[in-house]
């Protein structure tokens, strides 16, 4: 230990203290594994392929479907208000080991499949078409 | 020993280049078959080769050694032009970078650990404005963050430590000080 202290200058501290102010502050920005604080009912899922918007999905409603990524079908899955890929046809799966994602903010992503799912809180866009909301929303 | 500021590409140098660029690919390939926690948090072995490159051969091996190793290990893992070979390739020429100034300008205030780290940071926060533009494309990628920072920052005082230990190894050696390998090796001209 003493041998290496000698070695030691008085940049590396600077560094470390920048490194480490870095690191704690990023925290700020949430952890990937609690993005935001809402979960529930109200969150929507928008899922992304090579950046183009495939579909948007209200987590309330539990239900199994497939989205074609760029490498094939991917398999996802709403449940308890949360989504997970099931299955993909990417080689190294971490896709599916990511496991479930219930927070808003929150990400799912395979890069292979060029797919990025991410989560919205905000109230379930309901069945209709959205010319029909429109209408909703004027004669309210 | 070359003085890091020899000009002529010597044989010695070329040889020597080759030979840290071989350890870094070894590395690299090492380290990707390690089972890890997280999908991109890979301890950065392949830096030692790039830090032995900077402190024992100068600026311009570092910078063969670590575009060689990006070339050369994604060749190896089919990766080629992937999505991980840009991170890739952008995580090693911004620590390069960073390691290559903060030695020029900081010779003096900085030792290798200091170093290593400056190129574990620059390493994250390139990887992660990359991953933003090429993959995600949303600003939520900062959420990924923490989880990038924190294990680079153990791992750039590891990759670090062991350029060190390797560093001051290799200057006995040179010295010829070294009471177990100076009698074997004392022929041959070390780093």
């Amino acid at each position: 230990m003493k041998t290496l202290v000698k070695y030691l200058r008085p940049g590396d501290g600077v560094i470390l203290v920048l490194f480490a102010a870095l690191a704690i502050g990023s925290f700020r920005f949430g952890s990937f594994v609690r993005a935001g604080e809402e979960t529930g009912a109200r969150l929507v899922a928008i899922i992304t392929v090579n950046h183009r918007e495939v579909a948007m999905v209200a987590l309330n409603k539990n239900s199994g479907f497939n989205v074609q990524g760029a490498l094939g079908e991917i398999t996802l899955q709403i449940e308890k208000n949360s989504i997970r890929v099931r299955r993909s046809t990417c080689p190294n799966q971490v896709c599916v080991r990511q496991g479930a994602a219930r927070h808003s903010g929150e990400m799912l992503v395979c890069v292979p499949n060029r797919l990025v799912i991410w989560l919205r809180g905000e109230a379930p866009p309901s069945d209709r078409t959205p010319q029909e909301s429109r209408g909703d929303a004027v004669t309210h | 020993m070359p003085s890091p500021t020899e000009s002529k590409l010597s044989p010695r140098l070329l040889t020597r280049t080759a030979l840290l660029t071989g350890f870094g690919v070894v590395m690299f390939l090492f380290e990707s078959l390690l089972p890890r926690p997280l999908p991109w948090a890979k301890p950065g072995l392949a830096n030692i080769a790039t830090l032995l490159a900077l402190y024992l051969l100068g600026a311009a091996s570092a910078w063969a050694v670590t575009l060689l190793r990006v070339l050369l290990g994604s060749f190896f893992l089919g990766a080629f032009l992937n999505p991980g070979f840009w991170l890739s390739l952008a995580g090693g020429l911004a620590a390069v970078a960073a390691m290559t100034l903060l030695k020029k300008f900081g010779e003096k205030q900085f030792s290798v650990i200091g170093i290593s780290l400056a190129g574990a940071l620059a390493h994250v926060l390139a990887q992660i404005i990359v991953a933003g533009f090429l993959i995600v494309r949303r600003w939520e990628i900062v959420y990924l963050l923490p989880a990038m920072l924190w294990p680079a920052l153990f791992a750039g005082v590891v990759v670090g430590l062991a350029a060190l230990f390797l560093l001051e190894r290799l200057s006995r050696l040179r010295d010829g000080a070294s009471r177990t390998w100076s009698g074997k090796f004392s022929k041959f001209e070390t780093f």
